[in-house]
């Protein structure tokens, strides 16, 4: 009796997720130091344009590259469910990895939370959009949510958050991968 | 018995296609139930109604909740509906419809997306038979959506040109389409019953 191969999406997944967690802190970042090094234009979020534009785009590829790898890995016969979990579990990855880089970069550059918290400031004190009673109370939250980076609740917020975001997007974009890349099995009979 | 019969190959004018999978053209699908030109999606990938739709239903409800959640935009600021966002879309003040002055969770271009997309869906899957037939279209309407959205985003973060708040919501509502287009033949087509 020959042995059932046994086809695990996790290879491809993770190996997906990895690369794509990556690409997303990369342009994450760069949206970051753009808002820092900008001069303020009173616009809230000014900098992470690029960053969310990019992000969404670059993000939604996860499970594409992800359903590729499996592909490479097992042939073309898959179903397109099948694509669905593998963009899932890449999207998962990406999170993960996304918001373990988040963690760390602040450690390599010591002043980027202080020079990203002093830029969002700057940006909310000049801003013509946000009613004048309420900034006080925006710079106060931006504050405590900088002062709380590292606490336990933050850091699982985020992750809930990546984890939903990135993993039911990545849902639909394995599942229309597997459809266009794939190859429905047929029934053995 | 060879091992590789087709069993299933009958179109709905009776020739086949040899390929073993039903074109849905007026044959019956693995539940049973029969698609017509205008299907009714009974033979639809269960992964529509328990995934692909909650899912896009999920994500236009919380683009919307804010103003029903909030009175100001610190709560707005500090909401998980924005968080939830934060990573994929910018979520810009001037670039986001409010209503009575607590902003939306998206942007313009992504409540275009993320509203027409459930509904798009629903409507679309009562026509897949149809869909199926023009799916080369459809895919080339896809990648039409998707560079209009891109150069539009471009334009407006090099400052080429400004555009206003409804032909954003437009591009965005294009994008959904083609998106629940493609969705739509993605989840009828890739069947052997």
């Amino acid at each position: 009796m020959e042995p059932v191969e046994s086809k695990s999406y996790w290879n491809a997944s993770a190996k997906a997720g990895v690369v794509f967690g990556f690409v997303v802190f990369l342009i994450s970042t760069i949206g970051s130091y753009i808002t820092i090094h900008s001069e303020p234009t009173g616009n809230l979020l000014s900098g992470t344009i690029l960053a969310s534009g990019l992000g969404c785009l670059v993000a939604i590829f996860g499970g594409v590259l992800a359903v590729k790898f499996y592909i490479n890995e097992y042939g073309p016969e898959m179903k397109i469910g099948q694509g669905a979990v593998i963009g899932l579990l890449a999207g998962v990855v990406m999170a993960v990895v996304s918001q373990i880089l988040g963690l760390i970069w602040p450690v390599i550059d010591g002043a980027f939370i202080e020079n990203l918290q002093a830029a969002l400031i700057t940006n909310i004190e000049i801003s013509e959009q946000i009613p004048a009673a309420q900034k006080e109370d925006m710079i106060d939250a931006i504050y405590a949510q900088f002062q709380n980076y590292y606490s336990v609740g933050n850091i699982l917020q985020g992750f809930l958050m990546g984890v939903v975001t990135y993993g039911l997007l990545n849902v639909l974009s394995g599942l229309l991968a597997a459809k266009f890349m794939g190859r429905n099995p047929q029934p053995e009979l | 018995m060879t091992g590789n019969r087709n069993f299933s190959t009958e179109n709905g004018n009776g020739a086949r296609n040899g390929t073993g999978i039903r074109n849905g053209t007026g044959t019956r699908d693995g539940t049973g139930t029969r698609d017509g030109i205008f299907s009714t999606g009974a033979g639809f990938h269960p992964l529509l109604y328990y995934v692909v739709l909650p899912v896009t239903l999920l994500f236009a409800a919380v683009a919307w909740s804010p103003p029903f959640f909030h009175s100001s935009i610190l709560e707005w600021h500090e909401s998980w509906q924005r968080m939830l966002f934060s990573r994929v879309c910018h979520q810009q003040l001037d670039r986001t419809f409010a209503v009575q002055g607590i902003p939306l969770a998206v942007c313009s271009r992504c409540i275009g997306i993320y509203s027409v997309l459930p509904v798009a869906l629903v409507i679309f899957s009562f026509f897949s038979t149809v869909l199926n037939i023009a799916k080369s279209y459809i895919v080339t309407l896809f990648v039409l959506a998707s560079l209009i959205v891109i150069v539009d985003g471009a334009a407006n973060l090099f400052q080429l040109w400004q555009s206003s708040d409804l032909i954003r919501v437009l591009t965005g509502v294009f994008w959904g389409l083609a998106t629940a287009l493609l969705l739509v033949i993605a989840l009828t087509t890739h069947r052997v019953s």
